[in-house]
């Protein structure tokens, strides 16, 4: 008797253990229901949109009297062309880092100097800028001259040359000098024939490439 | 236990240098840059003389003439032309003889030019007047102070002293240096 008056309650007890558990899923289900019924959402936009530009990084090179625009022809030992370009960044961004660097193809004792037993001197390029436009006629700069790529020979430009002032923000202008330099050196030319390695009738054609980077990106809060 | 640790410490560093070479490639290519390029062309010029026989095709070897001096005057006419591309001041030959018959020695060579007209070869004469460029035995003898343009020619007659019979070659080799052209010139433009 005392038997299944225990039994009775055990089951007694499952009974109502499942009833609760079921309640509380159900009652958990419905809390859940009715919290993303009853959420609240707000939301605002600005009025007028927000204009996001970028920028540009144009650089522009003009010839000043002939510059690039002509050829230089029947160079002597020691004879030196000077040429002009303007160098504009045209762009709305500030640049830095202004670089000069060529790539030439031609006679290769213009391009690099002899080594060892060979002493030929090829063609030299410097770059002086003036505050205020060249007089390209006479070379004279009524401003003020700044050298800003050393003298080099041609062929070591292939790695680009930094100005030694570089930066240029935007609208920025250089009157820039280019100084080409065959260095004195002799030669014996014998019964009309050159020496081997001879800087005499040679041709380079040289293509001047400027570069000009960016500033350097900002974080400004306002 | 140390192999996980070293392996963990080596995976670890790993990831840190791929990210960093991520992210170096990634800002490097986030840069823009303004270029511009121009072109020019230069060239060099020459300086180039050759000796050839009178109204004679150019060719770049020396000279040879072979004369007989037989008791007189031997001449040769010969034409001293710029081939190069910068005009000539002056240039020097190099003047080597050799007996071929006869037992005399080799005698001085004159170098003579024709101002103002020209050499009739035939008669050895001059229409303008005659002027001594330079005179040697051998050796070498240096012509200065002329001017010669690209692709013009100094005409000259080559005259020995009267000798004993004697018949000689005689080799006359140009040769020209940078000094023999224009000073170095500065231009602007």
């Amino acid at each position: 008797m005392k038997m299944d008056m225990k039994m009775d309650m055990k089951k007694g007890r499952h009974r109502w253990r499942s009833f609760a558990g079921i309640a509380i899923v159900l009652s958990l289900g419905a809390m859940m229901g009715q919290g993303v019924l009853s959420s609240l959402n707000a939301t605002v936009s600005n009025v007028n949109p927000q204009n996001n530009n970028s920028g540009t990084m144009i650089l522009d090179l003009a010839n000043a009297g002939n510059g690039f625009g002509s050829a230089i022809n029947n160079l002597a030992p020691g004879d030196v062309v000077n040429r002009y370009v303007t160098l504009t960044n045209s762009g709305t961004l500030d640049g830095i880092g202004l670089s000069l660097k060529t790539a030439q193809s031609g006679t290769q004792s213009l391009i690099t100097d002899g080594t060892g037993l060979v002493t030929t001197k090829a063609l030299r390029l410097t770059i002086s800028e003036c505050d205020v436009e060249w007089n390209t006629s006479n070379g004279q700069c009524t401003g003020v001259t700044t050298t800003q790529v050393t003298s080099r020979t041609i062929g070591s430009l292939t790695t680009a040359a930094l100005f030694s002032d570089g930066s240029m923000p935007s609208a920025d202008v250089r009157y820039l000098q280019v100084k080409i330099e065959l260095p004195n050196q002799d030669e014996t030319t014998i019964n009309g024939n050159f020496p081997s390695n001879t800087v005499q009738e040679g041709s380079v054609n040289i293509t001047y490439t400027f570069d000009l980077a960016q500033r350097v990106a900002v974080t400004t809060n306002s | 236990m140390l192999r996980g640790r070293w392996k963990s410490a080596i995976s670890r560093t790993l990831v840190l240098l791929l990210s960093f070479i991520w992210i170096s490639g990634s800002s490097a290519s986030a840069v823009v840059t303004g270029r511009f390029e121009g072109s020019q062309s230069i060239a060099s010029g020459a300086w180039a003389i050759v000796a050839n026989g009178r109204n004679q095709p150019v060719t770049k070897a020396p000279y040879v003439l072979v004369w007989s001096v037989t008791g007189g005057t031997a001449y040769d006419y010969l034409q001293f032309r710029n081939i190069g591309t910068i005009p000539i001041q002056g240039f020097s030959v190099t003047i080597t003889q050799v007996r071929l018959t006869g037992n005399a020695n080799p005698r001085e060579i004159f170098f003579e030019r024709c101002n103002g007209g020209s050499w009739n070869v035939v008669s050895h004469t001059c229409s303008g007047s005659i002027s001594e460029l330079g005179t040697a035995t051998s050796g070498l003898l240096t012509f200065a102070n002329l001017s010669i343009g690209v692709g013009s020619f100094l005409e000259v007659r080559a005259r020995t002293r009267p000798n004993a019979q004697s018949t000689f070659e005689t080799t006359l080799a140009t040769q020209i240096t940078r000094a023999h052209i224009r000073l170095a010139e500065i231009s602007n433009s």
